[in-house]
């Protein structure tokens, strides 16, 4: 790895680091991130424009936008192409698919929010953004980050899955186990003493596998 | 821009919907009550007509200005 490769990626954005700030022409007009503070965010980025695979994951996020909605979550995309690119296009899927793409596209031609975010990935392509998602909480802290490389569409039920158990985590304090669901048990955290490891074994409201690994239901 | 642009982001009926939600002094959580909108998409137009002078704020709330007035008379 160059030098210039590893300060890059000392510098990119992690979970738990405030999201970079930014200021952009969308097809919304001009918008800033801080215009997001109080909801969630799935900020993503895409190669570009009339591209086959982008168009199959634009029609995918808008059938999924309503349920984000539903959570306190909006949708923001992203590529380096202009908003009169990203208008022609969201008219172009509207017009052959039959979908209206409801939420707004950064334009980022300088490549300025790209390269905050960490959404150009060299050794895949230097002129394109790849498929990267950062879920960004309601205060504004980068919760998780996905990447996908430029040939594989995303999976939107994974999204929707993860901005849900964040959400749990965050407002439960609990974790949630693989291939978790809403509806499902969550983990517990470990315990901190062996005091704690000794009573959890008796919590009735608790399935305790073992002293660290323990679910619970849920009261909502 | 070589080719110009438009003054605001907002259509015609997304600017008088705006003017609307603000003839009497609102809040921005009263205005997106107000147009069903989003609250970014809020934010973000109030700061565009803000600062195109079609709209005033003090005190954490915004209201129409002359500007603005003269705008809906005419629309």
């Amino acid at each position: 790895m160059s030098e210039q490769t590893k300060e890059q990626a000392a510098s990119l954005p992690r979970i738990g680091d405030p999201a970079p700030q930014f200021a952009v022409n969308t097809t919304h007009g001009p918008i800033k991130l801080e215009d997001y503070k109080g909801s969630w965010l799935v900020l993503f980025s895409h190669p570009a424009d009339f591209t086959p695979v982008c168009t199959t994951e634009f029609v995918a996020f808008q059938e999924i936008y309503p349920q984000l909605k539903e959570l306190n979550t909006e949708l923001l995309g992203l590529s380096v192409d202009s908003v009169q690119s990203h208008i022609a296009w969201v008219r172009n899927i509207q017009e052959k698919l039959g979908v209206k793409v409801e939420f707004p596209v950064i334009a980022d031609l300088n490549k300025e929010v790209a390269t905050k975010y960490g959404m150009i990935h060299p050794g895949e392509s230097t002129t394109e953004t790849n498929r990267a998602v950062f879920v960004i909480d309601d205060n504004q802290i980068i919760k998780a980050i996905i990447y996908y490389p430029l040939t594989t569409g995303r999976n939107m039920d994974e999204i929707v899955r993860l901005v849900k158990a964040l959400q749990t985590t965050a407002n439960h304090q609990v974790s949630t186990p693989a291939n978790w669901k809403p509806g499902e048990k969550v983990v517990v955290p470990p315990p901190s003493s062996q005091q704690q490891a000794e009573e959890r074994a008796n919590d009735e409201e608790l399935e305790v596998i073992d002293w660290y690994l323990a679910k619970k239901e849920l009261k909502e | 821009m070589a080719c110009g642009k438009e003054e605001v982001s907002l259509s015609p009926s997304q600017l008088k919907l705006f003017l609307d939600a603000v003839k009497e002094p609102a809040t921005e959580d009263a205005i997106a009550r107000f147009t069903g909108l989003p609250i970014f998409k809020v934010r973000s137009s109030l700061r565009e007509l803000t600062e195109a002078g079609y709209i005033e704020t003090f005190h954490n709330e915004y209201t129409v200005s002359n500007k603005g007035k003269e705008y809906l008379v005419q629309n």
